[in-house]
C-alpha cells in the first residue's frame, strides 16, 4: 500500500512537472488541456463514477437472476444476492 | 490483373467440404495466404463489371477506402483461420469462409444490387457460426439473430428500392440529408445501424457472439459491425446524429461491461463501446475523423481478435466462461495471459500499441471539432475500456482467486494465432506509418507527441489507481443483465405465443366447422337406404322408409302441379 502510494505520487509529479516544463509544446484546444496531472485526476474521477455509477443503475434497474429468461420466475425489482 | 479476394475465399470454401486431415488444414492455409495475396493485385485503375439486363453490376471497385478494409478483413481471415485449424468440422470453416468473403464483398461491391446480396450473404453465413456450437442457448441466440438481421436486411432494401426509385444513382455515392430523399436516407441509415449494434438496435450483438463457437466468435468480432462502419463511412460522412449515436454507443457498452459475468459477452459489450468510437468519427466528418474510424476499425479488428483468442483459449481449456467461476490460473497459462495482455494493451489505448494510434485520433478530431463534451465522454469510455478489458478481466479471469480448476492443454495453431495477432498490434503500434500510409483522407496526425503519451499514461494510472481502491466491487456477480433484448424475450416472446395460440384455435375451429359439415354433406351423398349409417354415427338407427315417404311425395305432388301449369299455360 505504501509502495504504490510513493510511486503514484512520483509518477503524478514528475508527469506533471514534464506537462509544465513543455506546455509550450502541447497542443491545447481546451482549458483542461493546460491542467497539469488532468488526465490522472480525470482517471480516478472517471474510473470511480464508472464503477458506483454501473453497479447502481445495474442493481436498480437491469440485473436480474440467472434463470430469468430460462424459467421467467422472478419478476423485475427482484434480486438475490 | 486484379482478382477478388472474396472469390478466393468462396473458391476455397467449395473445396474444403471434401478434403479432409492435414490435406483440408493445407487447403484453408492456402486459401487464406492466397486471398492475401490477391489483395496485393487490387489497383484503382479497373473494376470488375457484369451486365444483368439493364443494370451493370460493378462486382469489385477498389478506391483507398476499400483498399484499407479489404487488407484488415484478408489479415484477420488468415488469423482467424490459423486459430481454427485444429477444428474439424468442415461446416464451420465453410461458413467462416463464406462470412469472411461475403464481407469483403460488401466493402469492393461498387453498386447497390452487389451490396446488398453481399450484405445478406454475410447475415446468412454467420448465422450456422452462432449455430455451430449446438447448445440450445445458441439456437435461440441463433433465432434472434436471423429475426433482427432479417429486420435489418428489409429496411435496408427497401432504402435502396426508394433511393433508386426517386432518381439516386446505382453506383453507392454517399447520401447527404440535404440531396437525399429523407425516406431513403432514414431506412438505409436505420438498416446499417443494426449491423453496427448503435443501441437500442443492438442487443443481437451481447446476445448472439457469446454463444458462437469458440473459434467462430473471433470472426462475428471482425465482420459484422466493421462492415456496417464501412458503410457508414462510405454514405454517411459528416451526418450528426452519428456523433451522439457514437458517444451513446461508446458509453452503453462501458456500464453493461461493469455488470457482466460472462467472459466473452464482456467482450461483445466492449465491441459496442469501440464502435462508438468509429460512429462518433464518421458522425464528425472531418478528414482527422474519419481517417480515425478507419484506422480505428482497422486497429480493433487486430485488437478484438486477439482478446476473443485469449478468452476463447480459456473456454476451451477450462470448459468455463463466468468471472465467477474461473480464477488462479495464471500460472498454467503464462503465454495465453502475456499474449491477452497485447490485445489488452492495445484496446485499452497503451503507447506503442495499435490502439493508441487510431483512439487518440478521434478523440483530438473531436477536439479540432470543437466538441468539449464529446471529447470528455469519449475519454470517459476509455477509462472504461482499460478498466474492463484491462484490469477486471484478466484479473478475476486469470489471477483471482484459485478454484483448482482443470486445464485442457491447448493447440499449438491457437497460440501461433494470437501471436500473430499480438506482434501486428504491437507492429502498426510502434510503426504508425504502416496503417498511416494507407489512410483514404488527406489528414496529418501525429499520435507519439509528448502531451499525447503524457495523458494516455496519467489516465491509464489514474484508471489502475481507482480499480485497485474499488476491486471489492467489480467482481463478477451471477446475474444476468436485461438489455434491449427484453422486447423480445419477453413482450414480444408472449406476444408470439398468444398469435400462434390464436391461430391454432382458429384453426381448430375451421376444422372442426369443416367436419360437421362435411359429414352433413356425406348424408345428402348416399342412397337414401344408406343415409342412416353415416360413417360420423355409426350407432344411427336403420334405415327407415317411412321417414322419407313424406317429402318424397310432396317432392312428386309440386312436380305434377308446375306439369300441370305448364299443360295449362300452354293451352291457352
Amino acid at each position: 500500500m505504501k509502495r504504490i502510494t510513493i510511486a503514484t505520487v512520483i509518477f503524478v509529479l514528475s508527469t506533471a512537472a514534464l506537462e509544465l516544463a513543455f506546455r509550450h509544446l502541447a497542443h491545447a484546444t481546451f482549458f483542461w488541456h493546460k491542467l497539469p496531472a488532468f488526465d490522472f485526476v480525470y482517471g480516478v474521477l472517471g474510473c470511480g463514477l464508472i464503477v458506483l455509477g454501473s453497479k447502481w443503475v445495474g442493481h436498480k434497474f437491469v440485473q436480474r437472476n440467472v434463470n430469468y429468461y430460462d424459467n421467467q420466475l422472478d419478476e423485475p425489482g427482484q434480486l438475490d444476492h | 490483373m486484379m482478382i477478388h479476394p472474396g472469390l478466393v475465399l468462396f473458391l476455397t470454401a467449395a473445396i474444403v467440404p471434401f478434403v479432409h486431415g492435414t490435406a483440408r488444414r493445407v487447403a484453408l492455409a492456402a486459401g487464406t495466404v492466397a486471398a492475401l495475396i490477391s489483395w496485393e493485385s487490387l489497383d484503382f485503375t479497373s473494376g470488375w463489371q457484369l451486365s444483368v439486363g439493364e443494370y451493370s453490376l460493378t462486382l469489385l471497385h477498389v478506391d483507398p477506402l476499400s483498399l484499407v478494409f479489404s487488407l484488415i478483413f484478408t489479415i484477420v481471415t488468415f488469423v482467424g483461420i490459423l486459430y481454427a485449424l485444429h477444428n474439424d468440422s468442415a461446416g464451420e470453416h465453410v461458413s467462416t469462409l463464406i462470412y469472411a468473403g461475403s464481407s469483403l464483398g460488401v466493402v469492393l461491391a461498387g453498386d447497390w444490387a452487389t451490396l446488398f446480396v453481399f450484405w445478406e450473404l454475410m447475415a446468412v453465413s454467420s448465422l450456422f457460426l452462432i449455430w455451430q456450437s449446438g447448445t440450445e442457448r445458441s439456437a435461440r441466440a441463433g433465432y434472434h439473430y436471423l429475426l433482427v438481421h432479417i429486420f435489418g436486411g428489409s429496411l435496408l432494401f427497401a432504402g435502396i428500392l426508394v433511393h433508386l426509385a426517386r432518381g439516386g444513382e446505382f453506383a453507392i455515392t454517399a447520401l447527404m440529408a440535404s440531396d437525399t430523399d429523407p425516406l431513403a436516407f432514414w431506412l438505409i441509415l436505420l438498416g446499417v445501424a443494426i449491423n453496427a449494434a448503435i443501441p437500442p438496435l443492438h442487443a443481437w450483438l451481447t446476445d448472439a457472439y457469446p454463444e458462437a463457437s469458440v473459434t467462430g466468435s473471433v470472426f462475428l468480432s471482425a465482420f459484422t459491425t466493421k462492415t456496417a462502419v464501412y458503410v457508414l463511412l462510405r454514405l454517411f460522412p459528416g451526418a450528426d446524429v452519428l456523433v451522439w449515436a457514437g458517444v451513446a454507443m461508446a458509453l452503453y457498452g462501458v456500464v453493461y461491461a461493469v455488470l457482466e459475468n460472462d467472459i466473452r459477452r464482456l467482450l461483445a459489450y466492449h465491441i459496442i463501446s469501440q464502435v462508438g468510437y468509429m460512429v462518433a468519427g464518421v458522425g464528425m466528418g472531418t478528414d482527422l475523423a474519419l481517417n480515425g474510424a478507419t484506422a480505428h476499425a482497422f486497429s480493433h479488428i487486430l485488437y478484438k481478435s486477439v482478446l476473443f483468442m485469449g478468452m476463447g483459449a480459456v473456454i476451451y481449456a477450462t470448459g468455463l466462461r463466468k468471472l465467477t467461476e474461473l480464477g488462479g490460473i495464471a500460472d498454467r497459462m503464462k503465454l495465453v495471459v502475456i499474449l491477452y495482455a497485447v490485445g489488452a494493451c492495445s484496446i485499452s489505448g497503451f503507447p506503442l500499441f495499435n490502439g493508441f494510434i487510431s483512439k487518440s485520433m478521434i478523440i483530438s478530431a473531436a477536439a479540432e471539432s470543437h466538441l468539449p463534451i464529446v471529447e470528455l465522454l469519449l475519454t470517459l469510455a476509455s477509462i472504461g475500456t482499460f478498466l474492463h478489458t484491462g484490469l477486471k478481466l484478466p484479473y478475476f479471469t486469470f489471477f483471482g482467486p484459485k478454484k483448482d480448476l482443470e486445464l485442457r492443454p491447448l493447440p499449438l495453431n491457437m497460440l501461433v494465432a494470437m501471436g500473430v495477432g499480438a506482434i501486428l498490434c504491437t507492429l502498426y503500434g510502434v510503426v504508425p506509418s504502416l496503417l498511416y500510409g494507407l489512410l483514404p483522407f488527406g489528414a496529418e496526425y501525429h499520435p507519439y507527441t509528448l502531451d499525447h503519451v503524457v495523458s494516455a499514461y496519467q489516465l491509464l494510472a489514474g484508471t489502475a489507481i481507482a480499480f485497485w481502491l474499488l476491486i471489492g466491487k467489480l467482481g463478477g456477480e451471477a446475474t444476468v443483465s436485461v438489455d434491449t433484448d427484453w422486447f423480445y424475450r419477453r413482450p414480444f416472446k408472449s406476444l408470439i405465443e398468444q398469435l400462434v395460440a390464436a391461430i391454432h384455435s382458429a384453426g381448430q375451429l375451421a376444422s372442426t366447422t369443416g367436419r360437421t359439415l362435411i359429414a352433413y354433406a356425406w348424408a345428402f351423398s348416399q342412397a337414401p337406404t344408406g343415409a342412416g349409417k353415416r360413417p360420423d354415427n355409426p350407432q344411427a338407427e336403420d334405415y327407415d322408409p317411412y321417414r322419407f315417404r313424406f317429402p318424397i311425395g310432396m317432392t312428386v305432388f309440386w312436380v305434377v302441379v308446375y306439369f300441370a301449369l305448364v299443360a295449362i299455360a300452354a293451352l291457352l
